[in-house]
């Protein structure tokens, strides 16, 4: 064993340990950043509350089904776009033009045309993580070797299951990648836009216990929540590489 | 001339599609979707009254010093995780944990400890920007060709030196890749925690108007931005293609993802 491989353990200890001290030697303040293990006793507490696993219930079915739907219309987009110039030329302007637009932002305008209800807590999410699906599967499609193309068209296979299973497991690779960058921003676009118009999820909880000054319950969400964004990734890294060993750790 | 049309296609249409929206009221009446003109009115009231200048520069302000803050942390971390394996290895759990969390779950907490201020925003743009640039600039300086820092070594250049004059700029293609990103996460971040809570900005602009229902001053405010984040973009590429213009492989690539 190389001296260097406890250092990963030893960074987290330490951070670990510094929260913890920092506190209570009264290097910050503790009614600001409440010590370590107050805050691991406090996230016991938040997971075993109904209402705290109902609004994660909440959030998590607009962002499941928010993904579902970007994947819906992202997906055939982009794999058209990447096979077809002109489309490209038409709707790619588009995303560069959307693309710098703070898009959780928009929730209070979908709350105008909409009213607060589902509709917009799931468009909204739909719009955040839509554009880098279709960017990933432009460009899987269209790096798609145009000899797969002759080929499964020469041997009389027609347009749609040309598409289906051709172009899209060709294009797969970047696709997954996308999406990876598509589950994070849909998480974010969830809370984000929770944070702004309240009601219900996680991320009107969170604000819920800012207002009435539960710093510690505060610092609880912030870390199931951050471990949520973090064991997600992990989950969807680790299905991806086990499901589909052949990317040979692409995504 | 193609060029041109094309980078003012999305526009017209945007502004098609919104004209045409508030003339059928589809999306609501009036007050809820006011058409173009009406928008653009407001926004030059707001103009010459100094409110929107106030508030647009205040964000800009946030979004730039974040943004600064991120590229200083995010290259500079990013090139001793790149190239120091012990640093690497210390690092990693953090990196890996705090990169995929979302970060605005982080901003309640930001509030808390940092207050009501700019401060809290500028560290919840930070956050969203200091992780794409410190990732690519891990990967682009891991992968920089040996034999460029063996010269450099063998010429008699301290390792510090190196690093600064030899493998930072050549691994800048990536480095900037994920600078661009970064550049849209700031706007985001600082934007979204002017809007979640704060005194003034662009941000809070438009989440008072929602509050007091001066709806066209929402649509102002995030035009705006979003027009802001636009031309900074715009500007980033134009900046790009200067820093790597000495490459012609590069020249190639950026003419290739002008638009990406």
């Amino acid at each position: 064993m190389r001296r260097t491989d406890a250092l990963p353990a030893l960074t987290v200890a330490l951070a670990l340990g510094l929260w913890e001290v920092a506190p209570r030697a009264g290097w910050v303040r503790e009614e600001s950043v409440p010590p370590f293990s107050d805050v691991c006793g406090e996230v016991v507490d938040v997971l075993g509350q109904p209402a705290f696993l109902g609004a994660l219930g909440d959030s998590a079915a607009r962002w499941a089904v928010g993904l579902a739907l970007a994947l819906l219309i992202g997906l055939p987009l982009g794999t058209l776009m990447g096979r077809s110039r002109t489309l490209h030329a038409l709707i790619d302007p588009l995303l560069v033009a959307g693309y710098p637009v703070p898009k959780a932002a928009l929730i209070l305008l979908f709350v105008l045309w909409w009213g607060a209800g589902e509709a917009a807590r799931v468009a909204i999410v739909v719009v955040g993580c839509l554009i880098p699906i279709v960017i990933s599967s432009y460009h899987g499609a269209h790096a798609v070797p145009p000899a797969l193309l002759w080929s499964a068209r020469g041997l009389g296979t027609g347009r749609l299951p040309t598409w289906w299973r051709v172009i899209l497991p060709a294009a797969l690779p970047q696709i997954l990648s996308g999406l990876r960058i598509a589950i994070a921003i849909a998480i974010f676009t969830v809370l984000a836009s929770e944070l702004l118009i309240r009601g219900s999820g996680v991320g009107a909880y969170l604000f819920t216990a800012l207002d009435n000054g539960q710093t510690l319950t505060v610092f609880a969400l912030s870390t199931i929540v951050a471990a949520i964004g973090f064991l997600v990734d992990l989950a969807y890294v680790a299905v991806v590489r086990r499901g589909l060993p052949w990317l040979e750790g692409e995504v | 001339m193609t060029r041109a049309l094309l980078a003012v296609y999305p526009f017209a249409l945007l502004l098609a599609a919104w004209w045409l929206l508030a003339a059928q009221g589809v999306l609501g009446n009036e007050f809820v979707m006011p058409p173009p003109d009406e928008v653009w009115e407001r926004a030059v009231e707001l103009a010459e009254d100094g409110t929107l200048a106030a508030d647009g520069l205040a964000t800009l302000r946030r979004v730039l010093l974040a943004y600064g803050l991120a590229l200083l942390a995010g290259v500079g971390l990013g090139t001793l995780i790149g190239r120091v394996r012990g640093v690497r290895l210390a690092l990693r759990p953090l990196v890996s944990f705090l990169f995929p969390a979302p970060k605005v779950a982080l901003y309640p907490a930001m509030l808390i400890v940092l207050g009501l201020g700019s401060a809290s925003k500028v560290a919840f743009g930070f956050s969203e920007a200091v992780f794409p640039i410190l990732l690519a600039t891990a990967a682009g300086t891991s992968q920089v060709e040996p034999r460029l820092v063996w010269s450099a070594r063998a010429l008699g250049t301290s390792r510090p030196a190196a690093l600064l004059r030899v493998v930072v700029p050549a691994a800048l293609p990536t480095i900037l890749t994920g600078a661009r990103i970064a550049l849209v996460g700031a706007i985001v971040g600082v934007f979204l925690g002017e809007m979640i809570a704060g005194a003034d900005g662009l941000g809070q602009m438009m989440a008072v108007a929602y509050r007091t229902l001066e709806t066209a001053d929402m649509y102002v405010a995030i035009v705006v931005v979003s027009l802001g984040g636009y031309l900074l973009d715009r500007l980033f590429l134009l900046v790009r293609a200067r820093l790597l213009a000495w490459s012609a492989e590069e020249r190639s690539e950026i003419r290739r993802s002008a638009r990406w």
